[in-house]
């Protein structure tokens, strides 16, 4: 079975490409099969997992795989959005390589999930890294070169700490590191890389803005909400499995680890208000989220991981519900830029409401799937004592009430522009992924028990104890929280302020022209408050938005790129040079065996 | 029953509010050597505007915007204690969900304003939000001080623990209290910290447009928002108390706030957020050494 | 039952008929070409077949060695043997379409030479006749890569043919040497006699014979002929000079060193160094390089390093590696040079601006590029990427970490261009579908099957590479094959 829920993703990407040449719509339609087999085959295997290994490569290696809850969790978040991502490609119009590559990406990563030694996770990363890059290597090379060197760079640190175990205790298998011989913080650093780039915490983020924002837009939901989480995935594994003992006994290291996860929810998330462009706003969105995330597995508590594979799992559904609504838009619009858009709603009123509540989850607040990950968070930090920590995610979740307003304001509310008066709501398919990604959102808001059942499951797993809940309630050592109970309230107190207002006499609706101005708007004037939006915050910033990680790897691959120009000077196509070379090398070989050629 | 009890504190705590923005008219007019409105303006107004015949509305966001705004903050009020008794939802961890259940409010006026397509209206949201920016992480950072030193995320926990006048947090918490006062005023959108509304510059920012019964839905949000605002920086630095002290004192608090007020010149809002990240936050990580000090 | 030898007599003769080939029918010429190639091809596959039963030893003259000269192929003559005529033959097959400049019958006669030249070098058994293979292999290259007759062929032709003569000199030295004191130039005899050298004789010995075959094995400060002949030189000349003529030039070193001279630990380090700074240098100067043609010249110097390095690691494991890694350079490079000389057809000059688009003007050809690249580049499932892991594998079991990294390292710089590239093909839409014939896509064709096919079965390689690692490492194996046991 687990064969085939990865197997199904190679398979029906290469019949998908082979059938979406003569007709786009089989093949997609077949690569919506091939993709929902896997999610069919993965719900049932809710309880327990199972071992399943076989030789693909008669050779000396071998891959094995295996359904561990945590994979699991993870597997099926990724299926569910791979699926729903299909629906917004269908209406995008994408061509066969993308149903491939995509495909293939999403194999890659179910790989990742359900490996059960380092290398077949080695090379289902690869796999994922470089057919994910593949989706837009086409139309945008630069930023696909960039994610792929990011990951790469990531991968091969990978390789490296694999390659150091398997010397030292001779197995690849994903177990707890024991009687391992080396540096365990030198090889821990080098094995978490990979997730660290892939999860795109900082310092390690710089890809992902532009990779965001340039892959193909219905595929972005689910690069964004999927494949980070194969970072989250690597990260919880080294943290609570592999190096559980080295993580446990130093706490300095989880420290540092939450300041950096912290660090990151909060200087992506004032990076996000400040861009024009709604998928790099979502992105560094979503860098901001994966913040949180790192921060709740570097607290290392069962409150606070639980908190973190909540948080992952809010992350993958409303950041994706969030792409998903920025590729209706674009299908309609042909822009994702901000200050394009404009008094979207009254023409989309669909994608407006999925937007609303996508941004209403984003910002944290209850009774979505954006909240109980949060409150977990802050309770274990303050159960942990500390408020420093509590400050910066604080910080962090208020710029995420900034620019999720940016965002919906910028795209739906405003004036609607001149050439959008005749745009309609996005196609049905598109539409698909939004309206079901509203259900998760509001369920797992309204019982959060539900996931924590599963998270803790996976804490025992790992030796942790879980989260004492009930379907609708948490418990932390310091408090509860009650989703259904919030949920209901809220549900009334709406009933109560709907009241008020219905009853008093109707409105009459009038054009946005009739406002303040009295309709005195100078011809081609916008009346639409966008670019610069928060532009006091950025002056306020300045100096601190001139420091960025990007410049310091961009100056890197200047240099080796600079120091490859300059080496190439030595092939300097001329001969006497060369000849030069051979009878230095020669004399070289004749000093360095001087010793020994002593007659 | 329980039913009844929820309505008769929303509607107490919509006529206080009513009241307390009424005296503080008065009270402003007076220090400007103004006669002033009656201390019962506030109430005239929001009835005739709810009455009004005549409400424009520019979509469907433009007024669910107020109705999600006064949710918002009836929400927010169920989960205040009023002095020492339980509020009317609580569990324990509850600040952090009040904390949250507050952004509500101003996020519902905020897209109903911005639906109106008036740039005052936006440029008075991108203010307010940036402002949040400052104060909210200034009332979060006093406010964790003393969740810390009491180990509690529980709001009426920590009324509870601190019982009566000198047992008060404001002596034990004085930084952190001080820059929490100084974070209310910025909730609350009084000077130095109105440029929300600056009517001035952007004619009352968010409120442009509104009109009719909107306007009144706002007003009465507003009035709400004193209460809870006040009342949960008197829960966590004043004490507890009855009822009625806890009216006494988030009616000093609001009062000290509305004099503030009418004595400073505003801030731009770059200023304003700089101000924030400045002294208040030092002192308010100054109360957060003290925390540890202490211990 | 075809004797090996055949497969290098018979190209050597029919080489030098070609002129007469050539005044019966003009167009004769290339059948008769690939039909001897295609009889080494033959003669390749039945040789391979015998190995796998035992080591073949030929005997010239009737007169057993170490008096006569004679070939012996090993499971390493095997495999590379196998590999050489089957990759010649598909450039044979790719040379039918190609257009060559006349006269076309000396073009032929050249390639046959260097053919036969490369094949003997493989199975001789003899050092001094490795180095009248070696001349004969160099000095028809030099030929072919001239023999375009523009600038750029003639300037590489000329580098080449001077750094190449300097080093068969070299090489020539070293075999002077070691027969001055040892008094025989038999391979085997040699090697069984290497104790009676003294120590400075072999090292010196050993720099003779480095220097004079790193020209050829494409070694760093000795490759840089490369670049220049192969942008200069015709495309399937280009492909025969990466994956046969380099992979020769390595055999004989790898040979001379493990076999003839002894392993010393020495030399393995310098092999080691020697190969990957080969390795990174070739990778960095392709970074910024704009010509295709010349970009992959680079990274082909670059596999050489790394597959040097491999070998100067000196585990059974590691030569494992370092063979699988050389038979997966010989088919990317073979797909690579051969889908860019496809892609040259179409358009005006191989700088990157150039090509742009190109993956989709000609679909078939861009896949089978990229595959090649991928492969080289170490994508999973493909060939490349299970001889760069055994690679690295064995570099770690020797804990050679800074090499490890460095080779990582490299890994990247490679992943960049060659992605760059590709990416610069698939860019722009508006291009015509006009693919190329059949017949030229064929060679690429069966060369990315064969990649393929290792990516999933990686193992089918396994015994023949353990073997030919074996020859190398188990000295006295081999000496005892020619001198002792082995029946001709």
């Amino acid at each position: 079975m687990t064969f085939w829920v990865i197997a199904s993703y190679f398979l029906g990407g290469i019949v998908a490409y082979v059938l979406a040449r003569p007709s786009r719509k089989i093949g997609a339609f077949v690569a919506l099969l091939f993709s929902i087999y896997p999610l069919y085959a993965l719900i049932p295997a809710l309880d327990g997992g199972f071992y399943l290994r076989f030789t693909v490569i008669p050779y000396y290696l071998h891959l094995s795989f295996r359904l561990t809850l945590l994979g699991w969790f993870f597997a099926l978040i990724a299926a569910t959005l791979y699926s729903l991502s299909l629906f917004s490609a269908y209406s995008e119009k994408r061509d066969s390589f993308f149903l491939l590559s995509s495909m293939f990406s999403a194999g890659g990563l179910m790989g990742v999930f359900l490996a059960a030694d380092y290398l077949t996770l080695f090379i289902f990363f690869e796999i994922m890294a470089f057919f994910s890059a593949f989706t837009f290597i086409r139309e945008h090379r630069r930023s696909a070169l960039k994610y792929i060197i990011y990951s790469l760079v990531g991968s091969y640190a990978f390789l490296a700490a694999l390659l150091v175990i398997n010397r030292s205790t001779g197995s690849l298998e994903i177990t707890p590191l024991s009687g391992f011989g080396g540096s365990v913080p030198a090889v821990m650093s080098l094995f978490i890389l990979a997730f660290w780039v892939k999860s795109a915490v900082m310092p390690f983020h710089p890809w992902a803005p532009s990779a965001y924002a340039d892959s193909p837009h219905s595929y972005t939901p689910f690069f964004s909400g999927a494949l980070s989480k194969s970072g989250v995935y690597g990260l919880v594994l080294a943290f609570f499995y592999i190096f559980a003992g080295f993580f446990k006994s130093h706490h300095a290291f989880g420290y540092i680890f939450a300041w950096i996860g912290a660090l990151t929810a909060l200087f992506a998330g004032i990076y996000a208000l400040l861009q024009d462009d709604a998928k790099k706003l979502l992105a560094y969105s979503s860098i901001s989220q994966l913040g949180y995330v790192a921060f709740g597995l570097g607290l290392g508590t069962s409150l606070s991981i639980t908190g973190s594979l909540f948080v992952a799992l809010g992350h993958a559904v409303f950041e994706s519900l969030l792409f998903f609504v920025i590729a209706a838009v674009y299908i309609r619009t042909g822009t994702t830029m901000l200050t394009e858009m404009g008094g979207l709603i009254k023409k989309m009123p669909i994608s407006f409401i999925a937007l609303l509540f996508g941004i209403i989850a984003a910002a944290g607040i209850p009774p979505t799937v954006g909240f109980p990950g949060k409150w977990m968070l802050y309770e274990a930090v303050l159960e942990k004592g500390y408020p420093l920590l509590a400050g910066a995610i604080f910080a962090a979740s208020i710029t995420a009430f900034l620019y999720c307003y940016r965002l919906i304001y910028s795209i739906f509310l405003g004036p609607l522009k001149k050439e959008f008066r005749d745009v309609r709501e996005a196609p049905f398919p598109a539409l698909v992924p939004l309206l079901l990604l509203l259900i998760p959102l509001l369920f797992f808001g309204l019982f959060p028990g539900y996931v924590v059942d599963v998270t803790d499951s996976i804490l025992r797993e790992f030796g942790y104890l879980g989260v004492p809940h009930t379907p609708a309630k948490l418990l932390s050592g310091l408090g509860t929280f009650n989703g259904l109970a919030v949920g209901i309230t809220m549900g009334a107190a709406f009933v109560i302020a709907f009241l008020v207002h219905a009853v008093f006499s109707r409105s009459r609706k009038v054009s946005e022209l009739n406002n303040y101005t009295a309709g005195e708007v100078a011809e081609g004037v916008s009346m639409h408050y966008v670019a610069d939006f928060y532009k006091f915050i950025e002056r306020e910033l300045h100096g601190f938005l001139k420091l960025r990680v990007e410049a310091l790897f961009n100056w890197i691959a200047e240099g080796i790129g600079g120091l490859g120009e300059v080496l190439r000077r030595v092939y300097a196509g001329d001969i006497q040079a060369y000849l030069v070379y051979l009878i230095l090398f020669l004399g070289f070989l004749f000093t360095l065996y001087r010793g020994v050629l002593r007659w | 029953m329980v039913i009844l009890e929820f309505f008769l504190v929303l509607i107490g705590i919509t006529a206080l509010g009513l009241l307390y923005g009424g005296i503080a008219r008065k009270w402003s007019a007076r220090i400007q050597r103004r006669y002033g409105p009656p201390f019962y303006q506030n109430f005239l107004d929001v009835f005739k505007l709810l009455g009004k015949k005549n409400t424009k509305s520019h979509g469907v966001m433009f007024a669910l915007g107020p109705v999600i705004a006064f949710t918002g903050i009836i929400l927010s009020l169920f989960f205040l204690p009023l002095g020492n008794s339980r509020p009317l939802l609580s569990f324990e961890g509850d600040i952090f969900v009040l904390f949250y259940l507050l952004v509500i409010a101003p996020l519902g006026m905020a897209l109903g304003a911005g639906e109106a397509a008036n740039p005052n209206a936006t440029i008075g949201i991108a203010r307010g939000l940036t402002l949040m920016l400052g104060y909210e992480l200034i009332f979060f950072l006093s406010a964790i001080a003393v969740m810390v030193k009491f180990n509690t995320a529980s709001l009426w926990k920590i009324v509870e623990i601190q019982g009566t006048f000198p047992k008060w947090n404001l002596f034990p918490f004085f930084l952190s209290a001080f820059a929490g006062l100084i974070a209310l005023q910025g909730m609350m959108g009084e000077k130095p910290f109105d440029l929300i509304v600056a009517p001035h510059e952007i004619a009352s920012g968010p409120m442009v447009e509104y009109n009719g019964k909107y306007l009144g839905l706002l007003q009465l949000y507003h009035a709400i928002a004193i209460v809870v605002e006040t009342g949960l920086f008197v829960n966590v630095f004043l004490g507890g108390g009855s009822i009625l002290t806890f009216i006494l004192k988030t009616f000093f608090v609001f009062m000290l706030a509305v004099t503030i007020d009418n004595i400073m010149p505003r801030f731009r809002i770059g200023q304003a957020v700089k101000f924030y990240w400045k002294y208040p936050l030092i002192i308010s990580l100054l109360g957060i050494l003290v925390v540890f000090i202490w211990r | 039952m075809v004797s090996p030898i055949l497969a290098i007599v018979i190209p050597l003769a029919i080489a030098f008929l070609m002129p007469f080939f050539s005044a019966l029918s003009r167009k004769s010429v290339k059948w008769v070409f690939l039909a001897v190639i295609a009889f080494n091809f033959y003669a390749a596959i039945m040789t391979f077949l015998r190995v796998l039963s035992g080591p073949i030893l030929v005997v010239t003259a009737g007169i057993k060695p170490p008096f006569a000269i004679n070939l012996l192929i090993g499971p390493l003559g095997g495999l590379l043997f196998l590999l050489f005529e089957g990759v010649a033959f598909l450039y044979a097959i790719f040379l039918l379409k190609a257009e060559i400049k006349e006269p076309v019958h000396r073009f032929f006669m050249l390639f046959l030479l260097n053919v036969a030249g490369a094949t003997g070098m493989i199975l001789t058994g003899d050092l001094f006749n490795l180095f009248v293979f070696l001349e004969i292999t160099g000095i028809s290259a030099y030929g072919l890569v001239g023999f375009k007759r523009d600038k750029k062929g003639l300037e590489g032709g000329v580098k080449y043919l001077i750094l190449g003569s300097v080093g068969s000199t070299l090489f020539l030295l070293g075999v002077a040497l070691l027969y001055s004191q040892v008094g025989t130039l038999n391979m085997a005899d040699i090697a069984g006699r290497i104790w009676m050298l003294k120590k400075p004789t072999l090292y010196a010995a050993f720099i003779m014979f480095l220097v004079g075959l790193g020209v050829e094995a494409e070694l760093f400060p000795m490759n840089a002929w490369v670049p220049d002949a192969y942008e200069g030189a015709h495309d399937t000349v280009t492909a025969i000079l990466s994956t046969v003529l380099s992979k020769a030039g390595l055999y004989a070193l790898i040979r001379v060193v493990f076999t003839v001279l002894s392993p010393q630990k020495a030399f393995l380090d310098l092999l080691l160094w020697a190969g990957l700074i080969t390795l990174l240098l070739a990778e960095l100067s392709a970074l910024r390089q704009k010509n295709v043609k010349r970009m992959i010249a680079y990274s082909s110097v670059g596999q050489m390093g790394l597959v040097v390095f491999a070998f100067g690691m000196g585990s059974l494991f590691a030569l494992q590696a370092a063979l699988f890694q050389a038979v997966n350079h010989v088919l990317s490079k073979g797909v690579l040079f051969l889908s860019l000389a496809i892609m040259g057809k179409k358009r005006e000059g191989l700088e990157l601006e150039n090509l742009r688009g190109i993956g989709r003007e000609l679909p078939v050809t861009g896949l089978l590029f990229s595959i090649g690249a991928l492969s080289l580049l170490g994508l999973p499932f493909l060939s490349g990427f299970w001889s760069k892991i055994s690679l690295l594998l064995s570099t770690a079991d020797l804990k050679l970490w800074v090499p490890l990294g460095l080779v990582l390292l490299a890994s990247i710089i490679e992943a960049f261009y060659y992605l760059r590239t590709i990416g610069v093909f698939y860019t722009g839409t508006d291009f015509r579908f006009r693919e190329t014939a059949f017949i030229r896509l064929l060679p690429v064709l069966v060369l990315v099957f064969v990649i393929l096919y290792l990516g999933f079965r990686p193992g089918v390689l396994a015994p023949y590479l353990k073997g030919a690692a074996k020859e190398l490492v188990d000295r006295s194996g081999y000496i005892g094959w020619v001198i002792g046991g082995l029946k001709p």
